[in-house]
Order: C-alpha cells, then sequence, then structure tokens
C-alpha cells in the first residue's frame, strides 16, 4: 500500500452508496412517515389574514379595538389636544371631541355652566396666545367669534331653565363696581366688571335650601370665571367685544337665576 | 414556514445527505440493514424537529448529530449497556468499531478496507473527526457542532489525528 493506494481507499469508501432498493424502500417508508406526520406548529399570519381581520371585525375582536383606540385616544391624543391652538391638526379633536364629552359627562347646571365659562375662557386664552404670535388671522378669530357666541348661548339656555324651575324667592347681593359698557384697548377687560358678590339666602323650605345652595354656587362659580376672563388681555377690538357680551349675559343670567334681586352699583 | 416549504427543505436534504448519512451508519455499525434504519430514523427525527418549528442553523450538522446520537442509541441498546459504560468503552480504540472483520468486509476495495483498518486504530473521537473532515468533507465549524466542542478543539484534534495516522500508516498524510 502506498499513499495513493490511501487515496484511492478514501474515494472508495466516499462512492460507497445506498443501493437502489434501499434508497426505494428508504424513500418510502420516509413519504409515508411525512404523510402521517404533517405539519403541526401554526402559521405567522399577517394582520390582514381573512381569518385574523374577521376577528378584528367580530363583536369580541371589536370590543378590543374600541378599548385600544380608547386608551390611545385618553393617552395620547387627548393631550395633544388638550393644548392645541386654532388652525393645529388636534384642535377640531379638541372643540369638536373633547370639549363635548367633558360638557356631557357633566351631572349638573353648575358644572355645565362652569366647563361653558371655562371654554370660553379657553378661546379667549388662544386668542390671546394667537394674537401675541401675530397668527390671529381674520378666518382664526371669526370662528372663535362664533365659538364664543355658541358657548354663551349655551350657557344663557342652562340659567334659563333654572331660572324656569326656581320658585324660591332668594336674598341675593351682587355688587359691581364697574362700567359695562365697551371700550376699546387690552385694559377694557380689566376694568370693565370689577365685581365681587356677596349672597346670602333666606329659604322658607328644606328644597328651597337645596337649591339656593345651587343657585350660589352657579353665581360664585361664573362670577370667577368672569374674573379671570377679564384679566386677559385682548388687543382684538372685535374679540373684546364678543367676549364683553358673553360675559354681561352670563352677569344677567346669573341676575335672572336671582329672581332679580341684584344691584348693580351703576345701574 | 409553509408545509411547502418544510417538505422542500425536508426532499433536499435527503437528496444531498441520505448518502452521506448511511455511509457514517455503515462506518458505526457495520451492517447495511442497521444502517439503513438508522439513516431512516435520523431523516424521520429531522422531520419532526422541521414541522415542530425548531430553529436549525446547520441542517447538516443537524442531520450528523441526530445520526450519531442514534448511534449511540444503538450502541447501547445492543449490548445493553448503560451509557457511561459505553463512552467508557468507546474510549478504548479496541471498540471504535462494532466488529471490526464485519465493518471491514462492508467495504467493497482493498483499499478502503485498508483505510477504515487504519482509521479504527485511531481514538474515537479523533477517528471520527477524521471521517467527518475528509470522508464527508465537513468544516471544522460543522464538526464542532456535531460534537459539541469548539472548532479550535476539532482543528487541534485533526492535526494530532493527521500526525497519528501518519505515524500508523507511514504516509505523508496532509489535510489536503
Amino acid at each position: 500500500m502506498n499513499l495513493d493506494n490511501f487515496k484511492k481507499g478514501i474515494e472508495d469508501i466516499k462512492a460507497q452508496k445506498l443501493s437502489s432498493s434501499e434508497r426505494d424502500l428508504l424513500t418510502q417508508n420516509l413519504d409515508k412517515y411525512v404523510l402521517s406526520h404533517p405539519v403541526k406548529y401554526k402559521e405567522l399570519k399577517s394582520p390582514w389574514y381573512p381569518s385574523t381581520l374577521h376577528f378584528i371585525l367580530s363583536a369580541r375582536g371589536g370590543l378590543v379595538l374600541s378599548v385600544l383606540i380608547l386608551t390611545f385616544a385618553s393617552s395620547g391624543s387627548f393631550f395633544l389636544a388638550k393644548n392645541s391652538l386654532p388652525g393645529d391638526t388636534f384642535y377640531p379633536l379638541k372643540v369638536d371631541v373633547v370639549e363635548p364629552l367633558e360638557y356631557s359627562f357633566a351631572v349638573d347646571s353648575v358644572s355645565k355652566t362652569n366647563i361653558l365659562l371655562n371654554n370660553l375662557d379657553t378661546r379667549l386664552k388662544e386668542a390671546e396666545a394667537l394674537d401675541a404670535g401675530g397668527k390671529l388671522t381674520v378666518l382664526v378669530q371669526s370662528d372663535l367669534e362664533n365659538r364664543l357666541k355658541i358657548n354663551t348661548e349655551k350657557i344663557l339656555e342652562i340659567t334659563s331653565k333654572k331660572r324656569e324651575g326656581n320658585n324660591v324667592e332668594p336674598v341675593a347681593t351682587l355688587k359691581t363696581t364697574s362700567d359695562t359698557r365697551v371700550q376699546q384697548g387690552p385694559e377694557v377687560m380689566m376694568m370693565m366688571v370689577s365685581s365681587s358678590v356677596s349672597t346670602s339666602t333666606a329659604t322658607s323650605t328644606d328644597s328651597g335650601v337645596a337649591q339656593e345652595s345651587q343657585r350660589d354656587r352657579i353665581i360664585r362659580s361664573t362670577k370667577e370665571t368672569i374674573e379671570r376672563i377679564k384679566k386677559r388681555k385682548i388687543s382684538n377690538a372685535r374679540l373684546i367685544d364678543v367676549a364683553e357680551e358673553s360675559i354681561r349675559k352670563a352677569e344677567d343670567s346669573i341676575k335672572d337665576i336671582d329672581g332679580g334681586r341684584v344691584y348693580l352699583n351703576n345701574h | 414556514m409553509v408545509e411547502s416549504d418544510t417538505k422542500k427543505i425536508f426532499t433536499e436534504m435527503y437528496n444531498l445527505e441520505s448518502d452521506a448519512l448511511f455511509r457514517f451508519c455503515i462506518f458505526r455499525v457495520s451492517n447495511r440493514e442497521s444502517a439503513l434504519d438508522l439513516t431512516q430514523e435520523t431523516f424521520m427525527r429531522y422531520w419532526d424537529a422541521l414541522i415542530s418549528g425548531k430553529d436549525i442553523k446547520n441542517h447538516r450538522a443537524f442531520l450528523f448529530t441526530i445520526c450519531r446520537n442514534l448511534v449511540i442509541d444503538h450502541y447501547r441498546k445492543k449490548k445493553a449497556l448503560s451509557l457511561d459504560s459505553f463512552l467508557d468503552e468507546v474510549g478504548d480504540s479496541s471498540s471504535f468499531i462494532e466488529d471490526k472483520d464485519s465493518n471491514l468486509n462492508s467495504y467493497s476495495t482493498a483499499e478502503a478496507r485498508f483505510v477504515m483498518d487504519k482509521l479504527s486504530e485511531l481514538e474515537e473521537s479523533d477517528g471520527h473527526i477524521v471521517y467527518l473532515r475528509f470522508i464527508e468533507g465537513l468544516r471544522p465549524k460543522d464538526i464542532a457542532d456535531i460534537l459539541g466542542v469548539s472548532s479550535n478543539v476539532v482543528s487541534v484534534r485533526i492535526t494530532r489525528a493527521l500526525e497519528k495516522l501518519r505515524s500508523i500508516t507511514g504516509f505523508n498524510l496532509s489535510e489536503e
């Protein structure tokens, strides 16, 4: 034996193969085995795979989807919307979804009035921010005006309902030291109305006590918001007009709730 | 992986490696019938692994690993010994091939029988490595995967086994 023989031996070993009969038998047995043992693991499916889509559209899937959407909406989008200004992507979400939702969750007229007045304050705050940045265009201004008017109408609606349901004569004193006449300029809002409320109530029935207390809360919270609104320095004359009108109507409505027993110092 | 892909891989590996695995089994068990059974069992287990979604990185090394384990089981059953004592036994070069005469008779040429005779004189692990490296042409990395050792260990053992084979045969054997 020499090296060549050794190499030939290696080649001979490499040539060792299954005979045709052995291969046939092996192939046949393995075919049977493969057929009797099909693939059993789950295939990965795309979200758009029909059965997956069916799950999403089913009642259970719909519920899951709703929860996911609500979670997302309540966390990210609502936060972004809350701080948006007219012209921002999330601003429509803020004024057409978030604020109406807050309003619809309010249970009594006090909360509703508060929310509406807060919205009014928010519109003015937005105007103030836009004005400071020189972005208060005619279109935005018109939109804000409309929203202020709608807000005011809603406040009046609530207070008028309250007035209709009021059969108790309260004793309340509302003192204001300002001239409510409209003037132009940023200082107008400051000096327009500087009001303070002191209320004392006298009731003859137990139900009257409860109703009166609620009216007091409306008056107090409304006045507080009005005070806050007045402190905003809006330089735009038209917005000042609208805001002042809103404030005046809100104040009037409070007086109406008080059954006319409100005394304005200058009137 | 879908079913058709699994079958495609299986068929491809069967066509590529069935002869090599059968050859490896003959090298170890010296009996064509047993070698055929072990080859079949190897592919059955390979199919089971495929359909269960097992992540197989090196299919060739995986097949040889199954086959090697089955051979060990075959020895254990046949000799009715515990695995430990079997491993102790196969560590002895004299029992590296189950039945040396029978094994040599499995090869048709004198040259092949001569090579197998010399390989059987090596230690079990070295004989395995030389067989897988020079007859089946596996890379040291693949052999390392099969034996569960590092590539460096395989390279060292190849060098050591070749030196021993040179001293046994008297031939100037090299890795080429």
